[in-house]
């Protein structure tokens, strides 16, 4: 391959190199300006420097407004994402509406007018639906809530006939917590007080204190007059401190007198076909005629059973009571009235103190990525750079 | 090296450094201010220069860098050369006859076609022919290795062998050597 002679281009460079004017004044000026300060940066652009330092310096300009784009676009994602965040759950709303320790309930309005007593037991603080139930209490953290349950009833708003009583089927639950050793006692004068009202106890349950650390309870069945089932309900919220109340009370007038209808048809066809056997002369109509007075009398005593246990149902309403022993750590400690201003003051302070390290934490994640965003670009940049340099050089 | 030996020493560089760039830039830019930025650079720098050897390829790779720089944000052609043009020699200064002449003009051929070469082979040249920088050292300032070096030296002479192949044309379309230079002076300096 031919190729040129490296003297004869070695002393063709020099020659070029010789026709170059070397400003003798360069490395003067170039002293001086280093010594005027190390950082050749620091060269102001009107005392002579280089259009390269001027691109320096809009360089810097321009990455300085680049980081500050980038930290205000953080700093937008940063507010926009607080002011998503939606509010924290407050029970707010529903402690506010409801006296604590109150228990409150809605009955049937047909019960209502049968009764002649007002629609709410024990002075309401808001109504629920007809036929629905009420819960209302302290929830585990003590606070006072109600929830209204959706269960509809199952009575159809069948109007009275022939002024046939109205026939209402109740039940609830009551939980108390009385003090130290008042559980026995508590649940006795329960019973005492339902037997005193014609009703019963009918079951009793009680639990001591065992290993597991659980505090003493007990739990009694009360089958209590339906008439009287507010008058003791009341009674029994006296005896402590009511931790929840619920009550339930369906209308069951419509299949009560479904029942006594099926019943008076089912005895009408009885006699029908007592008559009938009584004509029957082959054994075959006497098999088929016994057969038809078999099912017809299962029948019939099965509607019974139904009407005698919903008879009993409404003639007496359910309550439950559960009785439980307070724990000894519960009791509140009691607040000062009306802190000073000084404590108020030092109150603030430590607040805003939490709430400013809380938001440096909520900002961190933000932050972080904008600040690996900014290094990602810079690494692609200069990667970028030493690539064109390699590529060209 | 304390501050003042390396003043000294960048002193005497100066003007080798500043025909270095000057070669390298082609009249593309300006290499008075090339030389400024990069004894700046060299200077805010000089803590971490080598010791002996080391400190010319270093100086000069700071110098190849600058020049990169000074070409990627200039646009073509927008500074006057400097001095005579590039490659410019008359056989008057060297007092010669006419032999003397037709070899000047051989040389203002060729300095003219490695001006037209692209910078991947004009430095390398530059720094080797001219600077004298060895192989390995031309390495270490343009950042390649030894064996692209050589590698780009010997494409280098080759091209410059072949003038048509520089892809330099002046306005009427003849290669940029053939315009400084009649032909036969080139193949004359060739091997």
């Amino acid at each position: 391959m031919t190729m040129i002679d490296e003297d004869m281009l070695r002393q063709a460079l020099q020659a070029a190199a010789g026709t170059i004017s070397v400003p003798t004044e360069g490395i003067d000026d170039i002293m001086v300006l280093a010594s005027g300060g190390s950082d050749a940066g620091h060269v102001e652009a009107g005392d002579g420097a280089s259009p390269s330092r001027r691109r320096h310096g809009r360089r810097r300009w321009v990455a300085a407004v680049a980081v500050a784009a980038a930290l205000t676009v953080v700093g937008l994602l940063v507010s926009v994402s607080i002011g998503n965040r939606s509010p924290l759950p407050s029970s707010g709303p529903i402690t506010a509406s409801v006296a604590p320790n109150r228990a409150t309930t809605t009955v049937p309005q047909r019960f209502a007018a049968a009764t002649g007593s007002p629609p709410s037991l024990h002075e309401p603080s808001e109504k629920v639906p007809s036929g629905t139930q009420a819960v209302r209490g302290l929830n585990a953290s003590g606070t006072p809530v109600t929830v209204p349950t959706t269960v509809p009833t199952t009575v159809p708003p069948v109007p009275t006939t022939g002024g046939a009583p109205t026939r209402i089927e109740e039940t609830g639950s009551l939980s108390l917590t009385v003090g130290g050793h008042r559980l026995q006692p508590v649940i006795a004068q329960l019973s005492s007080m339902a037997t005193a009202l014609g009703g019963y106890p009918s079951d009793t349950e009680t639990e001591q204190g065992s290993g597991s650390g659980s505090p003493p309870s007990g739990t009694v069945t009360l089958e209590v007059p339906e008439g009287s089932f507010t008058l003791f309900l009341s009674q029994a919220e006296r005896l402590g401190r009511v931790q929840l109340v619920s009550t339930k009370a369906t209308d069951a007038t419509g299949q009560y007198g479904d029942l006594q209808s099926q019943i008076t048809a089912l005895e009408a066809s009885q006699q029908q076909y007592l008559l009938i056997m009584t004509k029957a002369e082959s054994i075959g109509d006497i098999l088929s005629v016994q057969s038809q007075l078999d099912s017809i009398d299962s029948q019939l005593q099965q509607a019974q059973g139904q009407l005698q246990l919903l008879n009993s149902e409404t003639t007496y309403s359910t309550l439950v009571v559960t009785v439980s022993v307070a724990a000894r750590h519960t009791r509140p400690v009691p607040r000062p009235a009306s802190p000073s201003g000084l404590s108020r003051s030092w109150h603030d302070a430590v607040q805003g103190f939490v709430n400013g390290v809380e938001w440096l934490i909520r900002i961190a994640g933000p932050l972080l990525f904008g600040i690996l965003l900014l290094l990602g670009v810079y690494a692609l940049g200069r990667l970028g750079w030493r690539t064109y340099r390699r590529r060209i050089l | 090296m304390g501050d003042d030996g390396l003043v000294a020493w960048l002193d005497e560089e100066y003007q080798r450094s500043f025909c270095t760039a000057a070669l390298v830039l082609a009249g593309q830019s300006d290499p008075e201010m090339i030389v400024r930025e990069s004894y700046l650079r060299a200077w805010r720098f000089r803590a971490s220069l080598g010791q002996g050897p080391a400190m010319r390829p270093w100086l000069y790779r700071i110098v190849v860098s600058a020049c990169v720089a000074g070409l990627r944000t200039s646009p073509s052609g927008s500074m006057p050369p400097i001095g005579p043009p590039f490659g410019e020699v008359t056989s008057t200064a060297t007092g010669e006859g006419s032999g003397g002449r037709r070899r000047h003009d051989g040389w203002r051929s060729l300095a003219g076609a490695t001006a037209a070469l692209p910078l991947s082979l004009r430095a390398p040249l530059v720094l080797h022919y001219f600077t004298g920088l060895s192989e390995r050292e031309v390495a270490i300032a343009i950042g390649r290795r030894p064996a692209t070096v050589r590698s780009r030296l010997h494409e280098g002479r080759s091209r410059l062998a072949a003038p048509d192949d520089v892809g330099v044309v002046d306005g009427a379309g003849r290669p940029a050597a053939a315009m400084v230079s009649p032909q036969p002076a080139i193949h004359e300096v060739a091997r």
